[in-house]
């Protein structure tokens, strides 16, 4: 087992690489600089930026650089080479003057609340809806359980959320209609109060809580048919008691596999969402960076996705071994 | 295929029917096309010329949702159509194949399973031409590597078939039995899987037209008109509320039928 994971461990390192590769080129190949405004830079003035940044170097040069830099080397002003044991992404060059280490740094947090906020909403609601519908299977309950996660479904959050805040911020005034204030301000780590956080984290949840309830409903009804539930009938056990231990616990793994890339995804910020409701998570980051060709941001952030993508795939493997005790990885 | 899934195979033949011809009934009842604008006549309530009024800058809603359902839907049928082409030809390869091919291929999929890929949309769209072109590739190409998974199993398990054997043992070549017997028996999961793929895309349509980097106004598609109506929702929530209900039924339908089909066609029953 630790040698399993210690094996993707390593594999993550030239993946990302070739992830950065490839975006790098995409990014470099695409028409227009992040230089052309609408008002046009006096020559002399651009040739200056695009030293700082270095893009007056040929193609393979920055990529040399950038790379480099990426494994940690990094070059001052004089000149001299140091080695730390991060990657470092560069400037970035819509905000002028900050690292892009130091933007990520600064959003993830804020993503990754929201995003964990939303999957807890919907990893409760979500398997208590699906092993209730279960438990009442083929009833009206059941069905109505399951036309609700249907709507779930077919209800994107470009409209929720904004039928979220028509409600809830401009027809009873319970929770602002975006903005995110601050509990707690700790460096980097900041927490969002649940006032501002409540709207964004219900919008985001809802389609993982039609999924989890969809999941847990199917996994659950299937094991109710399975021979040690009969058991567990035989020996007078409440119905309560076996749909919510017995065949619940048996249902959970497809959830477990679900929930790896959906953790992830919701972690590294939810680009609609985050822009609907003005938080200043990665997600907002990302759209500004892809907009205004912020190279080195659009790469730090796809970095960042890729790495956690691949982390939660990894922790599934490793939590489905833990879980089932027939999956032996060597 | 139960009650539901028949409800909404006769929807989606209707919005199939309103997307093709729509736009031209629609210029018949009112004289409305989808960018006549007439800004005298701005968000005003439905009435007999307008059935759904009109938006900001006065042009017809109902003539709008109209067009702009066949937009998303091209967009989702066509992206679908690529991603499926992509996956049956890799997925058909590898399986067919066998050994080291299917090896290096399978596991080049495993590393394009850990991209993220609407990152990978979103700068795609962002730095290039925005077109409906470059839309229907994006999205296409990243939305295969399940299909790849699907087709190239159910090609391992057909290519020891009887029938398999018996065209390789009268010399057809690789090619025309992969084509001719192997492919058109993988149809049956492909289609159930294409179908679940259609409303993901669709999804991923509105979501990137939202944030202004998928089709480009004043050509409306689902994810412009929710966008649209997002910005007026305090004033006048109609235009919101009528492209997102006309979305939430096709997405609601496609799942329905996706998954009727997928229990239908399922080989293992």
């Amino acid at each position: 087992m630790k040698r399993f994971i210690f094996r993707r461990l390593l594999v993550m390192g030239p993946m990302i690489l070739i992830v950065l590769t490839i975006t790098f080129f995409m990014v470099n190949l695409a028409p227009g600089s992040p230089f052309s405004h609408s008002r046009a830079l006096p020559p002399e003035v651009e040739a200056q930026l695009k030293a700082k940044y270095g893009f007056d170097q040929p193609r393979w040069k920055q990529y040399v650089r950038f790379m480099s830099r990426i494994v940690g080397f990094s070059t001052d002003e004089a000149g001299n080479v140091s080695w730390h044991p991060y990657p470092d992404f560069g400037e970035s060059i819509k905000y002028r003057d900050r690292r892009v280490n130091d933007i990520i740094k600064e959003s993830v947090p804020v993503s990754a609340i929201l995003g964990l906020t939303a999957y807890l909403i919907a990893l409760g609601v979500g398997i208590l809806t699906g092993a209730f519908a279960a438990a009442r299977r083929g009833t009206w309950a059941d069905s109505l359980a399951m036309f609700g996660s249907m709507i779930g479904i077919a209800l994107p959050s470009l409209v929720l959320g904004p039928l979220l805040i028509t409600l809830f911020s401009l027809t009873w005034y319970v929770f602002p209609p975006g903005g995110i204030e601050w509990a707690v301000e700790w460096g980097y780590i900041r927490i969002p109060t649940l006032r501002t956080l409540a709207l964004p984290a219900l919008t985001l949840s809802m389609i993982f809580i039609a999924y989890i309830a969809r999941l847990t409903r199917n996994g659950v009804t299937d094991s109710l048919r399975q021979d040690y539930i009969r058991t567990a009938r035989a020996k007078g056990l409440s119905e309560r008691r076996i749909v919510f231990t017995h065949a619940l616990r048996a249902s959970l793994l497809p959830i477990v596999s679900f929930s790896g890339p959906a953790i992830a995804f919701l972690v590294t910020g939810t680009v609609v969402v985050e822009s609907i409701f003005s938080v200043p998570g990665l997600g907002r980051y990302f759209i500004d960076a892809a907009n205004n060709r912020d190279y080195f941001l659009i790469l730090g952030i796809t970095a960042f996705g890729a790495v956690s993508l691949m982390i939660a795939n990894l922790a599934v493997d490793v939590i489905y071994a833990l879980v089932d005790p027939r999956i032996r990885y060597e | 295929m139960n009650n539901a899934a028949r409800v909404s195979a006769i929807f989606l033949f209707l919005l199939m029917m309103i997307a093709v011809f729509g736009p031209n009934w629609v210029r018949r009842y009112n004289g409305a096309t989808y960018d006549a604008q007439s800004l005298g006549n701005g968000l005003q309530n439905p009435s007999r010329s307008h059935p759904m009024g009109t938006d900001m800058l006065g042009r017809d809603l109902m003539s709008r949702i109209v067009y702009g359902s066949r937009i998303s839907l091209t967009v989702g049928v066509v992206s679908t159509a690529i991603s499926v082409l992509i996956g049956i030809a890799y997925g058909a390869i590898a399986g067919y194949f066998g050994k080291k091919v299917d090896d290096v291929m399978m596991r080049i999929v495993d590393v394009l399973y850990c991209l993220p890929d609407i990152i990978l949309v979103v700068i795609l769209m962002a730095l290039f031409e925005r077109s409906m072109l470059l839309l229907f590739v994006a999205l296409g190409a990243v939305s295969w590597l399940t299909m790849a998974r699907i087709v190239r199993g159910q090609v391992l398990a057909l290519k020891h078939e009887l029938y398999v054997e018996a065209a390789h043992a009268m010399g057809a070549p690789n090619r025309s039995i992969l084509l001719r017997h192997i492919i058109p028996n993988t149809m049956g999961p492909v289609i159930a899987y294409a179908t679940l793929t259609l409303p993901a895309v669709i999804l991923d349509e509105a979501f990137l037209s939202f944030l202004g980097l998928g089709v480009q106004p004043p050509t409306p598609s689902w994810g412009v008109l929710a966008s649209e109506g997002a910005q007026a929702i305090s004033v006048h929530p109609i235009l919101l509320i009528a492209p997102a209900v006309v979305m939430a039924l096709t997405l609601f339908s496609l799942n329905y039928v996706g998954e009727a089909l997928r229990v239908r066609l399922d080989p293992r029953r």
